[in-house]
């Protein structure tokens, strides 16, 4: 339990490791689209994940 | 690197959704930017969770994996057969897109009191094109509006044209800018429109920002500027926004840190010109000299 919580802050930290580019981070099935997402969202009953970022 | 065992259990929990700017006003960065002003995102990154039905930010999910799993442990929304709220979006795009595209003032004035946040962002920026006097009619219940990125371009046009009929509204949001992601951008940008908007009765709700001695903090310095523009417009402004200013020498930092220092100096040297202080500025800047200034 003790390891997995010293793991995860660094997981995530990979993950978005990419803040700043136009490529998402790898893994998750990131979508682009608003229309797409919201309509992804609402058939699925799930919140949409928004992660903004910009241009470094 | 991902794939990520830590967050792979969440990859079917929500929709993931990107959202990159570059500002090159390209067609992907305008589809990007309306999803911006869609949040009032105006700061980076943002991180955070939506109702897809409703768009309403459920919970800011934070940067570490322990927090983004807690948030998404907490978000729940309801499953439902309708798509209507994505028929209602769908058309929104659409009004924005044409806004977008449009040169004349018309279609802002239809779409400047829209239903959606983001057609109401793109008419507002039409409008600061076409129609400068239609948002400075109107500025007290614009500057209402919950959107941080459309109270930004409503200070820039009341910056721009100076209507005194804004000013208490502005000073209402430096006061306490409410419904806002980024307070302290939304205050400089108020405390702008104020030093061309102001007058004598704006000393109060400007001078504490002034006094702060914060000197990283833009919001400082731009406080310091528009109560010395306030001074220079109305004589009767003077003496108070001289007194005000007096108090608003910041506190030297401790030695060896030359970053702040000069930070310091940079903020006590714009505070000495707003005054017009005909004293020097002082060789050193330290408590002592900084105990004579504000005399």
């Amino acid at each position: 339990m003790s390891m997995c919580k010293t793991i995860l802050p660094f997981a995530l930290c990979a993950a978005m490791a990419q803040a700043g580019s136009e490529t998402p981070p790898k893994g998750p099935p990131w979508q682009r689209d608003l229309l797409a997402a919201q309509k992804q969202a609402l058939e699925n009953g799930r919140p949409i994940f928004l992660y903004f970022t910009k241009t470094d | 690197m991902l794939p990520n065992p830590a967050i792979q259990g969440a990859y079917d929990k929500v929709t993931w959704l990107y959202v990159y700017r570059d500002f090159s006003g390209n067609k992907k960065d305008r589809a990007a930017e309306r999803i911006s002003l869609r949040f009032g995102v105006t700061s980076w990154p943002q991180l955070f969770l939506v109702d897809p039905e409703t768009f309403e930010i459920k919970k800011h999910t934070g940067r570490s994996v322990e927090s983004f799993l807690a948030a998404v442990a907490a978000t729940r929304v309801g499953r439902t057969q309708s798509l209507q709220a994505w028929e209602r979006t769908k058309a929104a795009e659409e009004r924005a897109i044409a806004l977008e595209r449009a040169s004349s003032g018309k279609l802002a004035r239809k779409y400047i009191d829209d239903e959606d946040i983001v057609v109401r962002n793109r008419a507002l920026s039409l409008l600061a094109k076409t129609d400068r006097k239609a948002i400075v009619k109107r500025a007290n219940e614009l500057l209402q509006v919950p959107s941080d990125p459309f109270r930004y371009e409503v200070c820039k046009v009341l910056q721009e044209t100076a209507d005194p009929a804004a000013a208490d509204a502005l000073e209402a949001i430096v006061k306490r800018p409410q419904n806002s992601l980024n307070p302290n951008v939304l205050r400089i940008r108020a405390v702008q429109a104020l030093s061309t908007c102001g007058d004598a009765s704006s000393i109060e709700a400007i001078a504490p920002f002034a006094q702060s001695g914060v000197y990283f903090n833009g919001l400082t310095g731009v406080s310091v500027d528009a109560l010395a523009a306030i001074a220079e417009r109305h004589k009767k402004a003077r003496r108070a926004v001289r007194a005000a200013l007096k108090k608003g020498y910041p506190k030297p930092p401790s030695a060896g840190d030359a970053r702040s220092m000069r930070a310091c100096v940079g903020l006590a040297k714009r505070i000495h010109r707003a005054i017009g202080e005909k004293r020097p500025f002082p060789k050193v800047y330290d408590e002592k000299a900084r105990a004579k200034l504000m005399k």
